[in-house]
């Protein structure tokens, strides 16, 4: 059996390129609202509920649980913070039970 | 409140920060960036980023906008690797604040990690391997070959409706119990088997963040009828001569009527890519 690199095979790769690949954590990096990910809309839709516009965790939360950011910490004050990462968090108990 | 899009997405320079590769000569890619961008190799000493200019992250809600830019994420980083080898590919959405002074200080400031990084990653690629089984025939062979579950069927049978009903109930416990064991040896063995040819192994979380929102075609009637199910899906990081050795078990695999594999790659090693920058906060 031979590995294939067909269109299907790309097309199913692509999902991976938004929860795999090297992070780069340091100050050189654009962030939003401090989060070296993705953007605000996308994260949103990918998390499909309007409340993560408003509050832009849960799916940081589901990335983590998904992906490298595995070591995440949860802190219950107003700020959550996750190794390498910080986000001001008006909600940091959703967070945690999300 | 979380900052709005418009206020923290768009800044005054940029560098879309694809992959990092081994090279001493700056250049342009023939490849176009993310919405037709140029893509131009940077370079200190003999590390080199691969970056498109940019103004502004990529950010959207129209999942096939992008759908659109992670492709064309992919066709950069494939070509990087095509020219350089084996890349430290970058999660879509990396940009390195400024121009590419602020690149070339980057490329200075963590020219251990990238340099170990690559090295580690030379001449290897990721394979991305997805074991599937036949339930029905699985969940045939697991009763037939299990005393215990052969028994409860014939004190089913010779059951009032009572007691049939809860013998039932443990039928179906064990059943799904042995079937969860079969899955986890399955999925034990091809790693183990693999193993040899492999510098890692990592099993994968296939929820897919993006698919659900894209493939909405694939869901027809037809699947109900369907009894195949994932067993495991690993990435395997493993040196490129050796992925005909891993093709050939898996075709054992493959050759089980039960069983089918789906071999692809190789890929820019996404998911064994490590953090750059950790002692930096």
């Amino acid at each position: 059996m031979k590995p294939s690199r067909d269109e299907h095979a790309i097309v199913d790769l692509v999902d991976v390129l938004l929860r795999e690949g090297a992070l780069l954590q340091a100050d050189v990096v654009v962030t939003v609202a401090d989060i070296p990910l993705i953007g605000l809309n996308l994260r949103a839709a990918l998390a499909g509920m309007a409340t993560m516009t408003e509050y832009g965790i849960l799916m940081l939360c589901r990335i983590a649980r998904l992906g490298r950011l595995n070591r995440v910490i949860f802190v219950e004050s107003e700020e959550t913070e996750y190794v390498g990462i910080r986000i001001p968090s008006p909600h940091p108990r959703m967070c945690c039970e999300s | 409140m979380t900052d709005t899009p418009d206020a923290s997405t768009s800044f005054e320079r940029g560098r879309y920060l694809f992959c990092a590769v081994q090279t001493d000569t700056e250049q342009s890619l023939a490849v176009d960036g993310i919405e037709g961008g140029s893509v131009e190799v940077l370079t200190r000493g003999d590390l080199g980023a691969v970056v498109q200019p940019v103004d502004s992250l990529f950010d959207s809600d129209d999942m096939t906008t992008v759908h659109r830019w992670l492709l064309s994420h992919q066709r950069v980083v494939d070509a990087a690797s095509e020219s350089f080898g084996t890349p430290v590919p970058f999660r879509f959405d990396t940009i390195i604040k400024g121009g590419d002074e602020e690149v070339y200080a980057w490329l200075r400031s963590h020219a251990a990690e990238l340099t170990e990084a690559l090295d580690s990653f030379a001449g290897r690629g990721e394979y991305r391997i997805e074991l599937e089984w036949d339930e029905a025939i699985i969940r045939e062979e697991v009763i037939a070959e299990d005393d215990e579950l052969v028994d409860l069927t014939s004190r089913i049978n010779d059951a009032g409706k009572g007691t049939g009903y809860l013998l039932e109930k443990q039928y179906k416990q064990q059943l799904s119990d042995r079937l969860a064991d079969r899955r986890t040896a399955l999925a034990q063995t091809l790693r183990e088997r693999i193993a040899d040819q492999a510098k890692a192994i990592e099993t994968l979380d296939t929820t897919s963040m993006l698919l659900e929102n894209t493939h909405t075609d694939n869901s027809s009637s037809d699947e109900s009828e369907q009894t195949t199910e994932s067993v495991v899906t690993l990435s395997v990081l493993a040196a490129r001569r050796n992925q005909d050795a891993i093709g050939d078990v898996l075709s054992e695999f493959a050759s089980d009527p039960a069983l089918s594999v789906t071999y692809t790659g190789p890929w820019p090693p996404y998911s064994h890519a490590p953090t750059i920058g950790e002692g930096d906060q």
